[in-house]
């Protein structure tokens, strides 16, 4: 703030003052919702022709799979197309049935400082589910599952 | 500097929105492909506060499921620019970030409608 000795603040620079302010904030909110409304699009979907049962939130899942998703031109197209879809995943662990959860976690937020600024936000996408085919109420209805065999995991993680 | 510690700050808090794709309890649902055709589309906003920390409205999956009586589904979520815009609006006073969810589905009705209406071949 800039004063004048007989007059005290000078009326023309408080005003260019609080207008800069109101820009920067502008500029910043702008930022914010960049990096916020980047289409960013996830499809929480299964593989053509397959038959992979939706699971509930209780069931036990012994394989877990997460994988990040980046990006460009502020969430408007993906690096890599097959990493916004659930069925690459459900594909590659041959699952029969899964349950699957989009979320933005802190380390994307963290990730989201630079890279977010510039138009590379990053969604997180993970997928729980067996490989062996359950009735909803537990019992097993595929003992032996065709794909993936022998893995004795009871629980496995696989990252990206 | 005070403008940069928001900018920090609002960016450590873009990472809270999710969205579970889930069954309801004994219900069995089955997870469509992008491809399939789907008789029921919908869209759902889920409202967040403090960039998406704190869920103010947010949709249960299962029971739209539920109550829509689907028995195939597949969810799609999207970050629109018309999000942004309200964000963008709404910053001054209490910024809300809303996220939009688009379920897809049949019935087992739809199902056997989209049945009935494939063209069989005559011999």
């Amino acid at each position: 703030m800039h004063f004048r000795a007989d007059q005290g603040p000078d009326p023309t620079r408080m005003k260019s003052h609080a207008a800069s302010t109101r820009g920067c904030h502008a500029f910043l909110a702008m930022v914010l919702c960049l990096q916020l409304s980047g289409c960013g699009v996830m499809h929480l979907n299964a593989p053509p022709q397959s038959q992979v049962r939706l699971m509930s939130k209780g069931e036990t899942a012994e394989i877990k799979v997460e994988r990040h998703a980046w990006f460009k031109y502020w969430g408007g197209e993906p690096f890599n197309p097959e990493d916004v879809n659930a069925s690459t995943i459900i594909k590659e662990q041959g699952l029969k049935e899964a349950r699957i959860q989009m979320t933005n976690t802190f380390v994307d937020g963290l990730y989201s400082i630079i890279p977010g600024i510039f138009g590379f936000p990053r969604r997180t996408l993970i997928v729980e589910g067996n490989r062996v085919l359950h009735t909803p109420d537990g019992t097993i209805v595929d003992a032996n599952p065709q794909g993936r065999q022998g893995s004795d995991a009871s629980k496995i993680e696989v990252g990206k | 500097m005070k403008s940069f510690a928001l900018l920090m700050l609002s960016s450590l808090l873009t990472g809270c929105f999710t969205t579970t794709l889930s069954a309801p309890d004994h219900m069995p649902v089955r997870i469509m492909a992008e491809n399939e055709k789907a008789s029921y589309q919908n869209e759902y906003k889920d409202w967040y506060l403090l960039g998406g920390l704190l869920p103010i409205y947010r949709h249960d999956i299962p029971e739209l499921i539920r109550q829509e009586k689907l028995v195939e589904v597949r969810v799609r979520t999207e970050d629109r620019i018309s999000d942004g815009v309200i964000t963008f609006l709404t910053d001054y006073i209490i910024p809300l970030f809303p996220q939009t969810i688009v379920v897809e589905g049949n019935t087992a009705e739809q199902l056997k409608a989209q049945v009935r209406s494939v063209p069989t071949k005559s011999p």
